[in-house]
């Protein structure tokens, strides 16, 4: 088992990209893992680093990477948008098909990441398998889920007349957690609906593991869980993306290494 | 103690208190009584507590997320007790 750091250019775009290669002895999966974004990312690290180790002394080769301007890849958080993710995605699953010479990707993506995961499976047809921890699901809700924990962070340090949207080089912002992200982001986030996404697949394996019976019974309301290649798991870990990131995650690793096998 | 008047606010209270110290117990074991005057912002609650506090007042009191924030002003809320109120 050895680790990479490299950083690779987006020929498409022109900005480099940062990624951290988690590289089995045999290369029996090659799995991508896809980031959440805001503050969740930071408290999903840990977990990740944990899960790759784990994943690449069972022969499952990982690739780590941070969308454009999110972590340690290029440019500003500001600059963020949907189209570049798409791109980055795009290009880090063909590299890694070069690099590693299979066919076939595995996707891991958590909270956003699951729901991009979803997204590009739709277009793509070498996805094998998509594992979703905590997908979001619902675009509108995750956002008001944002909102309100931005209007309790306010509360919380008596800011009584905050500033929440911003203007900056002609383009309008809107803070989530000190992170500015542009109106046209948001407003992609708003039309996020990846249970329409799930419905329509038809093969490939999908595994969502979530706590959320909530969230176990909109997709059993929509139909998903009656098709055959969608297992959903209520797993009784603790959301480690909103809580510190020493949380344990033995349980959760666990269950995604049964997943590969 | 502010003993609540009627039996809705008292199963919202129980709802409440439940919901927070499940919160708080969620990264070690906290021995504490919630009353209703126990200030919410004193037990080391941060955003992302809150907002698990509102998903999980979803879930007990079966409120649908967007009207549970209608509902709640939490720049009027010091106590449980306001909470509850705001909630009843």
């Amino acid at each position: 088992m050895k680790e990479e750091i490299v950083f690779l250019n987006n020929k498409a775009k022109n900005y480099k990209l940062f990624m951290h290669l988690y590289l089995a002895e045999r290369n029996d999966t090659v799995c991508i893992f896809l980031n959440p974004i805001l503050d969740e990312k930071k408290r999903v690290q840990r977990f990740q680093i944990d899960l790759s180790r784990e994943m690449s002394k069972r022969n499952n080769t990982v690739v780590r990477f941070d969308y454009y301007a999110t972590g340690d890849s290029e440019g500003e958080v500001y600059q963020f948008s949907f189209e570049n993710i798409m791109s980055d995605i795009n290009f880090i699953i063909d590299y890694s098909k070069r690099r590693f010479r299979i066919k076939l990707i595995t996707l891991l993506g958590i909270r956003l990441g699951a729901d991009l995961a979803m997204k590009i499976s739709d277009i793509r047809n070498d996805i094998q398998k998509l594992i979703l921890i905590e997908p979001i699901l619902d675009g509108k809700r995750y956002l008001l889920e944002q909102r309100t924990r931005r209007k309790a962070f306010f509360r919380l340090n008596n800011i009584t007349n905050p500033i929440e949207f911003y203007k900056f080089k002609e383009k309008s912002y809107e803070d989530f957690q000190g992170f500015l992200i542009q109106f046209e982001v948001v407003a992609y986030i708003a039309e996020l609906n990846s249970i329409a996404s799930i419905t329509n697949k038809s093969d490939g394996d999908i595994y969502i593991l979530s706590n959320s019976s909530a969230k176990k019974q909109m997709l059993t309301n929509n139909k998903v869980l009656q098709k055959n290649n969608v297992l959903f798991s209520l797993e009784k870990h603790s959301d480690f993306w909103s809580s510190l990131e020493m949380t344990d995650t033995t349980n959760l690793v666990r269950k995604v290494l049964n997943l590969l096998t | 103690m502010l003993i609540f008047k009627n039996k809705k606010e008292k199963i919202i209270f129980k709802e409440v208190c439940d919901a927070i110290l499940e919160i708080l117990n969620e990264e070690r074991d906290i021995k504490i009584v919630l009353t209703p005057k126990t200030r919410v912002f004193s037990l080391g609650m941060n955003s992302m507590k809150f907002i698990n506090l509102f998903l999980k007042l979803e879930h007990k009191l079966n409120i649908d997320l967007d009207l549970l924030v209608n509902k709640i002003n939490l720049q009027k809320v010091e106590t449980i007790q306001d909470l509850v109120k705001q909630l009843k």
